[in-house]
């Protein structure tokens, strides 16, 4: 009989209440409060029945709670509120995907180190450890090797900003070698790169003769020239 | 409540924050003009003096070309997520055009080309395919900006320009450069258009009038 009364109270105060979505946690504030409300009067001596009834009496007026409830959960904010907070949820899973590709991508690359590009032993090795920019990347030439069986290497990363404007491709650096003559002094080669942000890449020039002078490492709009006896470094285009 | 209006003010930065991430990972613009020279920039080529042309290709997407120095840089865009743009699978991107007059057929059956000498004010070319005799030669005038767009209406991945023609405004032939003996077969009726039959042995060496 007495939860009915409960039931009815809390009804009527949340009639007055628009936004129904707080309904729910209005009616569960409510109870709450009344049944502290009940333990109080029932432990100054009232029994359970007569604590229950005046639980309802002490609540106050069923219509002035419910228009301060009201206004207090406007349905304008709430509405906003609760828009708001399920596109953060839809975008945190949106963003989930391409942002984790990034971030494990660059992370990999991180760890990931140059493989010798071959078995035979490396006669000289050169560390270039330069820096260029060409359009919205970075390119960071880092080593270049030679080895006895006439393979030439050269080790290289790139770096971008993954929230630019730009719509990021592979990026990757081509190279040839000269003789004194300027004539290409090598016979074909292979290249690795991988992708994302700070990604590693090699080309190797085969059959590099002994006699090549000079080394050119292209990167888009940018020529960067290595000396193979000095190892002096001179670049032209865009630094 | 206040902890309702502060959470919404979190929310709606979050939103913005959020947003931005979600549209710059996944190459998302505002406009076709910024998918193209995103697009540009990404390739390290360029940048494109102007836009030439926007048209609707006949697989629904469209279609930009600019003009760089000395070609041309094509990329395909379509709509996404209802007012956002993106890049299609795959590109055109950067098509060097050699000589006065130069140009490619794309597999929406437009043939894209620049003309690099203000002289000629129209041109022909004779569409090609790779595995089958088949030729037929179009015409059409040349833009006020040196850009050739023609429509053949004909979409198949095997058709190419194998013969250009330039004219001036008095339609004299100033420029040739492909495949002159085609031509010449075709226009003498040797060549029947598009019915893949020979019917007299032509050469087939290129041959340039300068």
């Amino acid at each position: 009989m007495e939860e009915k009364k409960w039931e009815d109270y809390i009804a009527e105060v949340l009639s007055f209440v628009k936004f129904k979505y707080d309904h729910q946690a209005i009616r569960r504030e409510l109870t709450e409060h009344m049944e502290d409300l009940r333990e109080d009067l029932m432990a100054e001596g009232m029994d359970e029945a007569a604590a229950a009834y005046m639980t309802v009496v002490y609540m106050g007026d069923a219509a002035e709670i419910g228009k301060a409830l009201d206004k207090e959960h406007g349905a304008v904010l709430g509405w906003i509120w609760r828009i708001s907070r399920a596109l953060v949820v839809l975008l945190v899973f949106a963003t989930f995907t391409p942002l984790w590709n990034t971030l494990s991508s660059a992370v990999g690359n991180f760890f990931e180190s140059y493989e010798p590009q071959s078995e035979s032993a490396e006669v000289w090795h050169i560390e270039l450890d330069r820096e260029y920019r060409d359009y919205d990347y970075t390119l960071l030439l880092e080593d270049l090797y030679y080895y006895k069986d006439g393979t030439l290497t050269v080790v290289y990363r790139t770096k971008y900003n993954p929230f630019d404007k730009t719509i990021i491709w592979g990026a990757t650096m081509t190279a040839s070698a000269f003789d004194e003559s300027g004539e290409k002094a090598f016979q074909g080669g292979s290249a690795y790169k991988s992708g994302g942000y700070n990604g590693i890449g090699w080309n190797n020039l085969k059959g590099v003769s002994q006699d090549a002078k000079w080394l050119e490492i292209y990167f888009g709009d940018l020529t960067v020239t290595v000396d193979l006896e000095t190892g002096e470094v001179t670049d032209h285009g865009k630094t | 409540m206040g902890k309702r209006k502060w959470q919404t003010v979190v929310f709606i930065l979050l939103i913005g924050l959020l947003s931005f991430a979600y549209i710059r990972l996944n190459d998302l613009f505002f406009s076709p003009e910024e998918v193209f020279w995103s697009c540009e920039r990404g390739l390290q080529s360029g940048p494109s003096e102007e836009i030439l042309l926007e048209y609707e290709s006949a697989d629904g997407g469209l279609i930009l070309v600019g003009r760089q120095k000395d070609g041309l840089f094509v990329v395909p865009v379509e709509r996404s997520h209802f007012f956002l743009w993106k890049m299609q699978k795959t590109i055109d991107g950067e098509y060097y055009c050699d000589g006065d007059v130069d140009g490619y057929y794309r597999s929406d059956g437009v043939v894209l080309g620049l003309c690099k000498n203000p002289e000629i004010t129209e041109v022909s070319f004779i569409l090609g395919e790779w595995s089958e005799l088949s030729w037929k030669e179009y015409t059409c005038k040349v833009e006020d900006n040196g850009l050739i767009w023609y429509d053949t209406k004909v979409q198949d991945i095997e058709k190419y320009v194998n013969y250009w023609e330039g004219r001036n405004a008095d339609g004299e032939v100033i420029y040739r450069e492909g495949d002159a003996n085609l031509a010449e077969s075709l226009r003498k009726g040797n060549i029947r258009p598009g019915n893949r039959t020979v019917t007299k042995p032509f050469i087939t060496a290129p041959v340039r009038q300068e």
